[in-house]
């Protein structure tokens, strides 16, 4: 017999199944995704990638021992199979301290599909506001030519159902745009980009807005130079500043806390950055990617202040690391799909809007960077180390305005220390990605150079 | 998804010592088993049916590519085993090429049906009618550079938890400094058929096996964290004798070394590579050789084929065929077997890495290096295990020689922007080097330079050797791959810290 196709009835057979066979526990995420790519060249549809997806994640548990399968194939796989699988690797496992958590029952309304239009527009109509957006690039003085110019969407459904009567459903939409172009100058080549990820396509900036930031990225690099090391005010751009929180998270974790690797762990209630900060994780917001009114366990999601006026309020938890920390009910275990563990993470985390105008923060530096791009500043990252380092080239602001761009640079510095110097921020906050912060400035920090 | 990104990715990291990377202590020399198929892949004839759907509007090449894979993940931590997951997926992935065009499309079954309506999908990426006749599909014979000697059993669970748990047990015994252990497995064994429109059939099963440990030491309120991993494509017999203790070992003992740390300097001095730092080259030569950032005139080694790109030291390959290295492949995803391709002689460029559309654009052939995540993305050109050639100078002697500067022994990652040139890697163990001595180590320094330049700066090269098992990340889609050199000098880089 075929499996149901609707993804709640097949979530809620896998773990009737898994009963069957002799588990204790059970739950099982099933997601069934519409996927679409499209790269756009030259006005024209270059690469088109499509196809419909399902797969089934079932998690068991004997006693305290648990284990997962997944699969896609369910005709090559059935459910029956799967669950005796996965049975008997929990039973093949030594009982672990502490027992697998299962959300309790209770009705969690999803929210509405933010995009419910979005198969119904055109793949000709979606690859014109691309082309679109490669003509706004082209038309910016500087940019020799577009290098990509892609589309992401997905558009899924997402079932979560266990054994203890916990039975959810929520569509989830991401659309995703990415433009880069190239500038090119006296055998130097510089590239700059916009990228974007949203609920919906209102939510997206017009093509010509989306394709003249992604040139201007790229021609503002020309004629970049080389300067000395030195230690001067810092200016992280929106497409900069998010890479400081993404390292913050790591931290933020409350499994990281508990098991003693987080540079945090003994700082809750504590000053950890300066007074006008406010960092949230916030996966109930209405302009989010990661919006969801339950997370990758079932729990309900709520806003959350993690430094709220400068001190450490809270620590992200799924249910085990919350129970723990005093702080019930989980609400940040990401599961991004089937075949993946949950894990503690963020979802829509934002660095929270001043009042100063980009423009005001340059005014306001007699001399310093202003960085537009960042690389490698994930690779250190991890939640025992508070060093923040990266490459990086941008602005060179002399006397209170954009002086020359520069490159071949390093920025460095303590990544708390970074946080406690932020001594303007901006009210340029525009929540197109899942991390997000509007313009802020850092009072010094270490650059190196030649 | 296509595109979003040209910022390409390596994460992972290793620094084996020699020892641990020969691939030739692995392979007794008993018997040489290649992994079985057991997979039941359709035949020649629903490719032929599926292959012409898919060259029903027109085009000029079409393949089906079919994947089965079972896998295995295990993590443990705080001496628990807290991750315990078995996976299968089956599916096919569509594609037709028309000149610079590609349509896509992927059905996660075997069944004829759902692939035959993927390739009317990719079909649609043209718009005449009907073209290329297909040739009679037919096997292509090919090397075969991994073998499997104890059986990859991804539903088995007591072997993974014990082996897991000695890895755990030899990291803790290093030092009661060492606060937490985490360990993460990852094993699969992929089952692949391709099928393309020159009528060349092809069929490979791929192992691999994963382990990373990540250590925490403490002590006097200072926390450091060391790492190792290793990965080979072969059975469980990569992981036999005392190898999990040396891994968690190694992962220790970088751990309690690192508490010592001081702060990174800042500013431009030379720095000393051990052997096995390879990410290097993979970031800031190989994602320019790619001949899709070619072509695109994305790269700073376009047009530059004959021309000097690196000081005479420099001897640098693409090595699909290093025996059971983690890059390794048999044949490519494209049907193309693997290939040893030169890529700097002597600091010379002498060529790129092709796939099938980037040779057929650049009237060349391809080199192999045509591959993909899974049956979910047409193939791109990627590396496999790049590996720079070792010189004559002792290791030691390179250290000696350098007045002041960094001893780089370990790598968290790096990234490239192919288009500028500009490449950076992360240190996670280093040293400062003082008056020709491996001093202080140091901490929280990335290493960033502007590819040729930095290449023309390596001015000594050693005679030792490691690999660096990695994941490459390019276009949103990750492949294993794997980055190999000797100990090796540049003679000026800029190094980011913070003090």
């Amino acid at each position: 017999m075929a499996p149901p196709k609707d993804p709640v009835s097949l979530a809620q057979l896998a773990v009737d199944l898994a009963l069957k066979v002799g588990v204790d526990a059970a739950d099982a995420f099933v997601v069934h995704d519409s996927h679409l790519d499209l790269e756009v060249r030259g006005g024209a549809i270059e690469t088109l990638n499509r196809a419909v997806s399902r797969g089934l994640g079932l998690r068991v548990s004997l006693g305290k021992r648990t284990a997962t399968a997944h699969t896609t194939d369910l005709d090559a796989y059935p459910l029956t199979r799967l669950a005796t699988t996965a049975r008997d690797m929990a039973r093949a496992l030594p009982e672990p301290e502490e027992p697998a958590r299962y959300a309790p029952a209770q009705a969690i309304e999803a929210f509405p599909h933010p995009d419910p239009d979005l198969q119904s527009e055109t793949i000709e109509a979606k690859a014109q506001r691309l082309a679109a957006v490669e003509q706004a690039m082209l038309s910016v003085p500087g940019l020799t030519r577009a290098s990509s110019v892609g589309w992401s969407e997905h558009d899924a459904e997402v079932a979560l159902v266990n054994s203890r009567g916990l039975s959810l459903y929520a569509p989830v939409c991401r659309v995703e745009i990415g433009a880069e172009g190239i500038a090119e100058r006296d055998g130097e080549s510089y590239s700059g980009g916009y990228h974007a990820a949203v609920p919906a396509r209102r939510a997206l900036p017009g093509p010509a807005e989306m394709g003249r930031r992604a040139a201007s990225r790229a021609v503002e690099l020309l004629g970049a130079r080389a300067i000395p090391s030195t230690q001067v005010p810092v200016i992280f751009t929106p497409q900069t500043g998010w890479a400081l929180l993404a390292c913050l998270t790591e931290a933020l974790r409350g499994d990281n806390v508990l098991q003693g690797r987080s540079y945090l762990a003994d700082r809750m209630g504590q000053t950890i950055a300066a007074p006008a900060v406010t960092i949230r994780d916030n996966p109930q917001l209405t302009r989010g990617v990661l919006r969801n009114a339950f997370d990758g366990e079932g729990s309900p999601t709520r806003d959350l202040a993690l430094v709220q006026a400068g001190r450490l309020q809270s620590f992200l938890c799924d249910l085990a690391a919350g129970a723990k920390l005093g702080v019930p009910g989980g609400g940040n275990a990401v599961r991004p799909s089937y075949d993946s563990r949950t894990e503690i993470g963020s979802s829509n985390l934002y660095l929270e809007p001043g009042a100063d105008t980009p423009e005001a923060i340059v005014q306001a530096t007699p001399r310093g960077l202003l960085v537009t791009q960042l690389s490698g500043w994930w690779v250190g990252r991890s939640s025992t180390e508070d060093t923040f380092s990266s490459a990086a080239m941008g602005i060179w602001i002399e006397n209170g305005a954009r002086a020359y761009p520069v490159r071949g640079i390093t920025i460095g510095g303590n990544l708390l220390t970074m946080l406690q110097g932020i001594d303007r921020i901006g009210n340029d906050l525009e929540l197109l990605n899942e991390t997000s912060t509007p313009t802020f400035r850092v009072a010094e920090m270490a650059i190196s150079g030649t | 998804m296509a595109a979003i990104s040209r910022r390409t990715f390596l994460k992972g990291a290793c620094v084996t010592a020699a020892s641990l990377s020969a691939p030739a202590l692995l392979r007794s020399a008993g018997a040489q088993l290649r992994p079985k198929a057991t997979e039941e892949f359709p035949g020649p004839e629903a490719f032929g049916r599926i292959l012409t759907q898919a060259l029903s509007r027109g085009g000029d090449y079409a393949d089906l590519y079919l994947e089965a894979e079972s896998s295995a993940q295990v993590t443990l931590a705080d001496g628990q085993i807290r991750t315990m997951e078995f996976g299968m997926s089956r599916g096919g992935g569509v594609r037709t090429v028309i000149g610079d065009r590609v349509g896509y499309a992927y059905a996660e079954t075997f069944e004829i049906a759902p692939l035959y309506e993927a390739a009317g999908t990719a079909a649609a990426i043209a718009s005449s009618t009907g073209g290329l006749v297909l040739p009679t599909l037919a096997p292509i014979q090919f090397p075969h550079h991994m073998t499997i000697q104890e059986a990859i059993q991804c539903d088995q669970v007591a072997s993974k938890v014990a082996l897991l748990q000695r890895v755990d047990r030899a990291a803790r015994a290093v030092s009661p400094a060492v606060q937490q252990v985490v360990i993460g497995y990852d094993e699969s064994l992929r089952q692949i058929m391709i099928g393309n429109s020159e009528g060349e059939l092809a069929r490979d099963v791929l192992p691999l096996i994963y382990l990373r440990v990540t250590v925490t030491a403490a002590r006097d309120g200072r926390t450091a964290e060391g790492m190792h991993r290793v990965s080979q494509r072969a059975g469980m017999e990569q992981l036999a004798g005392e190898m999990p203790e040396q891994v968690g070992r190694l992962a220790a003992e970088r751990a309690v070394r690192m508490l010592e740390a001081v702060p990174a300097p800042t500013g431009e001095m030379p720095v000393v590579i051990a052997a096995g730092g390879g990410v290097m080259f993979h970031e800031a030569v190989g994602h320019g050789l790619e001949a899709d950032a070619v072509i695109r005139d994305a790269s700073v080694f376009a047009g530059r084929v004959g021309q000097k790109v690196a000081s005479d030291l420099v001897t640098l390959y693409d090595d699909g065929t290093m025996p059971s290295a983690r890059g390794t492949i048999n044949v490519d995803d494209e049907a193309t077997p693997a290939a040893k391709t030169l890529l700097i002689e002597r600091g010379v460029l002498r060529g790129y890495l092709q796939n099938r559309r980037t040779a057929r654009r650049m009237r060349t052939t391809s080199t192999g290096n045509g591959r993909r995540q899974s049956f979910r993305s047409p193939a791109l050109v990627r590396m496999t295990n790049t590996n720079l050639t070792p010189g004559a100078e002792a290791s030691e002697e390179i250290l000696r020689a350098t007045p002041n500067g960094i001893y780089a022994v370990y790598f968290g990652g790096g990234e490239v922007d192919t288009i500028s040139g500009q490449f950076t890697f992360g240190l996670n163990e280093a040293y400062r080097i003082e008056n020709g001595r491996v001093t202080a180590p140091i901490r929280g320094a990335n290493l960033v330079g502007s590819g040729i330049q930095v290449l023309e700066r390596i001015d000594r090269v050693g005679s030792d050797f490691a690999t660096w098992p990695g994941t490459c990340g390019k276009d949103d889609q990750w492949v294993p791959v794997s980055s190999g050199c000797p100990t090796l000098r540049i003679s000026k880089i800029t190094v980011g810290g913070t003090a």
